[in-house]
């Protein structure tokens, strides 16, 4: 596509009108000159000094005009997704992993799951990700963007230690509506990585179940299970009296959202990254999405045609004879 | 008397004009010029005795020559004075042609004959005319208002109109162009004025008809028709122009010889051997 900054300036356009009606040239007189022999070289010559004339003004105001190219938004069709990270920043999250080894020291959940979801990212340059953090409430981090560094720096801004409790609902909704008003060019997905759950109210379920509707966001659920804790494949045990397992209930809950879900337990950093490595290849479908080139400004070369043009012509005119034949 | 040639003419044909003059006429009188030789009865005459054909005479009756009379010859001189006579190239052209009608009449006026200026561009200009005059006076006249003409006619064209004002007697008309214009119309001037004896005096210009081998842009403006033209001047269009122009006078000698004489090329100055050559030779 090609545009133009200052389309008034288009107007000195008729300017190259004038090299084509007047030559400028000094005129000899001659007696007669039907008698001049023909030479086409020489009718070329005219017709060429001439165009070459109007061609250097039409450069020179496109030039002045900002002429530029605005590539259209090119599609390219990647692998890849858009995929929210939505991490939980609660207290628990700098706690070690609830693995056989673990033990004393370890390194922190947080820590882990940012510096695995950072070379999640780094292996993906083609998806978009977006960044929600949620502890008590939710945290925006980033739209959806392509921009690497952007990215890479608030996953490991997570890794820092946080503070609160784990409300799933409100990150959830949060990084749903990331999806909002953007065109579906590839699948969509919320990676919730978290440690723990909460329980989500009738009126949050309704909404976010709406949500995940809309949006046709797949969910992929990392569950680090914490030393001690319990994770949402373990089903309440009535045995052991009240037994609220709200991993588990919302485990059922987000099975029955009706968009592809799948749920990862993770409980030492090796699980983390297989957890990671599964998503990872599950989202390797192709992407399509538009990108906008950045504009290529065309005044530099109007600039030299029009500065060829008007060389060209001053050695035209430096060769114009003060008199014939002498 | 500086400056102009001095040119002398001379014809191969007689006169009829009755007035005495320096050519060879076609009536009786006194003269050089012997006609035939006739008995003394008719023509009392003993001072042009004809010695050789009274003792021939074997009934020996006596003869005197009989001699034609010298005429005048009317001179005219039938200027182009379109504009693209006043080129300046290596002379002045109209200077030329100013020139050369002063120098005829100079020549016109020690021979005695009668002199006629017509200038023409479209038409004859009326205000510079001259009918036929043997008064110097007359002839500077009109070559002096001649000279102070300014050149406006965009063709010569009245050279074909011209006729009219021409002597009815047979005279020596110089034609004294460029011959900037298509031979059909040489050709129509020249036979419009078949009756007289003319002399196509073309006057060239050396710059005008070369072009310089250098490299370089010229923009010619014809003179007359305002027409441009460009060109690149480089050794192949010099070349070029010289065959044409070779080519060119090669056509006008042969134009000019159909209707009876060859042209006479006077290129850039006015030289008076090749003048009075040109009259020995034709």
């Amino acid at each position: 596509m090609w545009s133009i900054d200052h389309p008034f300036v288009l107007w000195a356009l008729a300017l190259a009108l004038a090299p084509l009606l007047w030559h400028g040239q000094r005129t000899l007189p001659h007696g007669w000159l039907p008698a001049v022999p023909p030479d086409p070289a020489s009718r070329v010559l005219a017709l060429a000094l001439r165009l070459t004339g109007a061609l250097t003004v039409v450069a020179a105001v496109l030039a002045l005009s900002g002429l530029h190219r605005q590539g259209s938004a090119v599609e390219h069709v990647g692998t890849g997704a858009h995929i929210v990270i939505t991490i939980d920043r609660s207290a628990s999250m700098s706690d070690g992993f609830a693995g056989r080894d673990a033990k004393q020291g370890d390194e922190p959940k947080g820590q882990a799951a940012a510096r695995l979801l950072e070379d999640f990212v780094r292996e993906r340059p083609r998806d978009l990700f977006g960044m929600v953090a949620f502890s008590t409430a939710p945290v925006h981090g980033l739209s959806l963007t392509a921009d690497q560094d952007a990215v890479r720096a608030a996953v490991r801004a997570s890794a820092a230690p946080g503070v609160g409790l784990t409300n799933i609902a409100a990150g959830l909704t949060m990084a749903l509506e990331q999806f909002r008003d953007k065109p579906v060019t590839g699948s969509r997905v919320v990676l919730l990585v978290s440690d723990g759950a909460a329980r989500i109210d009738a009126r949050a379920q309704n909404q976010i179940r709406r949500l995940f509707a809309e949006n046709r966001s797949a969910l992929y659920w990392i569950f680090l299970r914490s030393a001690g804790g319990r994770g949402p494949s373990d089903p309440p045990d009535p045995e052991k009296g009240f037994d609220p397992a709200p991993e588990y209930f919302l485990n059922e809950y987000f099975l029955d959202l009706g968009v592809p879900y799948r749920l990862y337990e993770a409980d030492t950093p090796d699980a983390l990254q297989r957890a990671i490595a599964d998503v990872s290849r599950l989202q390797n479908l192709p992407l399509r999405y538009l990108e906008t080139p950045p504009r290529e400004d065309l005044g530099g070369i109007c600039l030299a045609i029009a500065l060829a043009g008007s060389l060209v012509l001053l050695l035209a005119r430096s060769l114009e004879v003060s008199a014939w034949s002498r | 008397m500086n400056g102009v040639p001095a040119l002398a003419y001379q014809l191969r044909w007689r006169s009829r004009a009755v007035m005495s003059g320096a050519h060879r006429g076609t009536l009786s009188g006194p003269g050089h010029d012997m006609e035939r030789s006739v008995p003394f009865d008719g023509h009392r005459d003993a001072r042009r005795l004809d010695l050789r054909a009274s003792l021939r005479d074997p009934s020996e009756r006596m003869w005197v020559r009989l001699f034609r009379q010298q005429a005048i010859v009317p001179v005219v001189v039938l200027a182009d004075v379109s504009r693209s006579m006043d080129y300046r190239g290596a002379a002045h052209r109209f200077d030329l042609l100013v020139t050369l009608a002063d120098a005829i009449a100079r020549a016109a006026w020690r021979l005695g004959d009668p002199f006629s200026l017509i200038a023409c561009d479209e038409s004859p200009r009326p205000e510079l005319y001259l009918p036929p005059c043997r008064s110097v006076a007359g002839a500077r006249a009109a070559v002096s208002r001649l000279r102070a003409h300014a050149l406006q006619g965009r063709s010569n064209e009245g050279l074909l109109k011209a006729a009219p004002l021409l002597p009815r007697r047979r005279s020596l008309v110089f034609l004294v162009t460029d011959a900037h214009m298509p031979l059909t119309r040489l050709e129509q001037v020249l036979g419009a004025h078949h009756r007289h004896d003319v002399v196509p005096v073309l006057l060239g210009d050396s710059r005008e008809q070369h072009a310089s081998a250098r490299w370089g842009i010229a923009r010619l403006r014809d003179m007359e028709s305002g027409a441009e033209r460009l060109l690149l001047q480089r050794p192949a269009l010099a070349h070029a122009f010289d065959d044409a122009e070779q080519a060119r006078r090669h056509a006008l000698r042969r134009s000019c010889l159909r209707h009876g004489r060859p042209p006479l090329f006077i290129d850039d100055a006015i030289d008076a051997t090749v003048f009075n050559r040109y009259f020995f030779q034709t």
